[in-house]
């Protein structure tokens, strides 16, 4: 608790001097929210009153949503650092430390996140305000949906890690990174939501780990999943979160005993 | 002359480092085309549900509106958004003071030093989409029609080259400028999608004061024939588009020029 403390304080004063930076983003993000209200009023203009399970007020409702998560859920930022942490030896100071790499580097993580949903949580709720009309607000898989967004937030991070840590063995990821990104994009729901994909391929990304960290939360709220399948898809959740547990530990073990502290 | 032998040179010596680092530069030309097919797939899986038209474009003549921004995007990421993006942090390193001593014009060392292969290449991965659309769709183009389009095409590549150059200019008073970069992207995202979507006080808007809509809308609307405003025909279209790239190159370039003199200060 006192470790967590201490890297939310560190990094409440790191937010105060990128604040700015942080709010720009976050303004300009919401921009193309605003086009996405304009695109799919026009695509429903056709008549039609569901498309892929959801009607125009829960399809704008799923971008902010996902909007929101996305920008919560990215790890792209710890995962650059990581590797540059690697990249320049400065890990060094990380691993001398009495407190397991990881662990810390999560606690930091956790503390960023948390500063930035406080900061941008009442923006955001003066934008869902402004556009309360195109807003699906019943939440009655509230719960579920929190326990589901957790779930996802450690799936991101792990899934971040792994990608640091593959730095030991080749050295410039952000190729991969990008790469990474776009068909992450995809997979995850973030471009478009997956029921509208054809069956099959659906059924297809229930096996990779890409639908768990963005589109199940999000449906979850939407309430289009049956209770029987939300606990399914919540319980695979929690699969991911072990099994790539795992995959990092062993990644972790084997990266560090490669690790020469090359360039420190 | 000189300066055509110059830039051939910067591009001879972009190509050299290329193949030094080949993995590279492959992974980074499928980054970009998996960023482009899956704003493909998007439209793709939308007509998939059984809509025939958004706002009166069908199937293809999103796939062309997709196809220009391709295009577009493409020639300007290879030939100028990396050397424009590195400005601000030629400020901020002091290296602008040594190139704005080469006897070289500054605008041109600065915004065509390097050039991106792996960005430039989809040019042809956009050229061929575009020519799959029109075939598809039965989109019959005539000379003059392509003619007009690669006028407007050129027309978007420098108002992208002019808006950014403003915003990187900003660097030489500033320094940190990474929001408004990230402003940049915003608002020309706008004008990827088709123009009828938007109310027509947008519209103007998004002609007159962030013309995202010239960059991407207004080449293909001479291709399919879906014009953005009812009394503008290929040729208003093509004039109005050069009008509105000449006020901005020349915005750009004096602005630059004006902030120099406060850099020299």
């Amino acid at each position: 608790m006192r470790i967590q403390k201490a890297a939310f304080k560190l990094k409440l004063s790191e937010f105060t001097i990128y604040r700015s930076n942080v709010f720009l983003n976050f303004f300009f993000g919401c921009v193309p929210l605003l086009v996405q209200i304009f695109l799919w009023k026009a695509i429903y203009g056709n008549g039609l009153e569901r498309i892929g399970g959801y009607s125009y007020k829960q399809m704008i409702t799923y971008y902010v949503l996902t909007f929101l998560c996305s920008e919560i859920l990215d790890a792209r930022d710890n995962t650059v650092k990581m590797s540059e942490m690697i990249q320049d030896g400065q890990i060094h100071n990380y691993l001398l430390k009495p407190i397991g790499f990881l662990s810390l580097n999560y606690k930091l993580y956790q503390a960023e996140k948390m500063i930035y949903l406080l900061n941008v949580g009442i923006p955001f709720l003066v934008f869902c305000l402004a556009i309360h009309k195109f807003i699906y607000w019943k939440a009655y898989n509230l719960l579920f949906f929190v326990i589901s967004f957790c779930l996802a937030f450690v799936l991101k991070y792990m899934i971040g890690c792994i990608l640091g840590l593959i730095t030991t063995w080749v050295e410039e990821i952000t190729g991969l990174l990008d790469l990474l990104n776009n068909v992450e994009k995809f997979l995850s729901g973030s471009l478009i939501p997956l029921t509208l994909l054809p069956s099959g391929l659906n059924m297809a990304l229930s096996f990779l780990p890409f639908k768990y960290t963005l589109f199940v939360p999000v449906d979850i709220y939407m309430g289009n999943m049956k209770s029987q399948d939300m606990g399914i898809s919540i319980g695979i959740q929690a699969v991911w979160c072990i099994v790539l547990g795992l995959v990092l530990i062993i990644l972790k073990n084997e990266a560090f005993k490669k690790y020469s502290g090359y360039g420190s | 002359m000189r300066y055509l032998k110059l830039y051939l040179n910067f591009v001879k010596n972009c190509f050299r480092r290329e193949t030094i680092y080949r993995f590279n530069f492959f992974v980074n030309m499928f980054t970009v085309v998996m960023g482009y097919a899956s704003h493909i797939l998007f439209y793709y899986f939308v007509y998939d549900t059984g809509i025939e038209q958004i706002s009166g474009w069908d199937r293809y003549q999103i796939y062309c509106l997709l196809a220009t921004v391709w295009i577009v995007d493409s020639i300007f990421g290879g030939v100028f958004f990396f050397n424009l993006i590195k400005i601000p942090s030629k400020v901020k390193n002091y290296e602008l003071d040594g190139l704005l001593t080469k006897p070289v014009n500054s605008v041109f060392m600065l915004s065509l030093r390097q050039f991106n292969f792996g960005l430039f290449s989809g040019t042809f991965f956009g050229a061929a989409f575009l020519i799959y659309s029109l075939w598809r769709g039965n989109i019959r183009v005539s000379a003059f029609g392509i003619l007009c389009y690669l006028i407007l095409v050129i027309c978007a590549v420098i108002l992208l080259f002019s808006i950014l150059f403003i915003m990187v200019t900003f660097s030489l008073r500033f320094v940190r400028i990474q929001g408004l970069i990230g402003m940049y992207w915003t608002f020309m995202d706008i004008g990827k999608n088709p123009h009828s979507i938007y109310p027509m006080a947008l519209k103007y808007g998004l002609v007159f004061i962030i013309p995202a809509t010239v960059v991407y809308n207004f080449p293909v609307q001479v291709l399919v024939g879906n014009h953005y405003l009812r009394y503008l025909n290929s040729v208003s279209t093509l004039i109005l588009a050069i009008a509105i790239t000449a006020v901005f190159l020349t915005g750009s370039v004096f602005y630059f020029i004006k902030s120099l003199r406060y850099y020299y200060d």
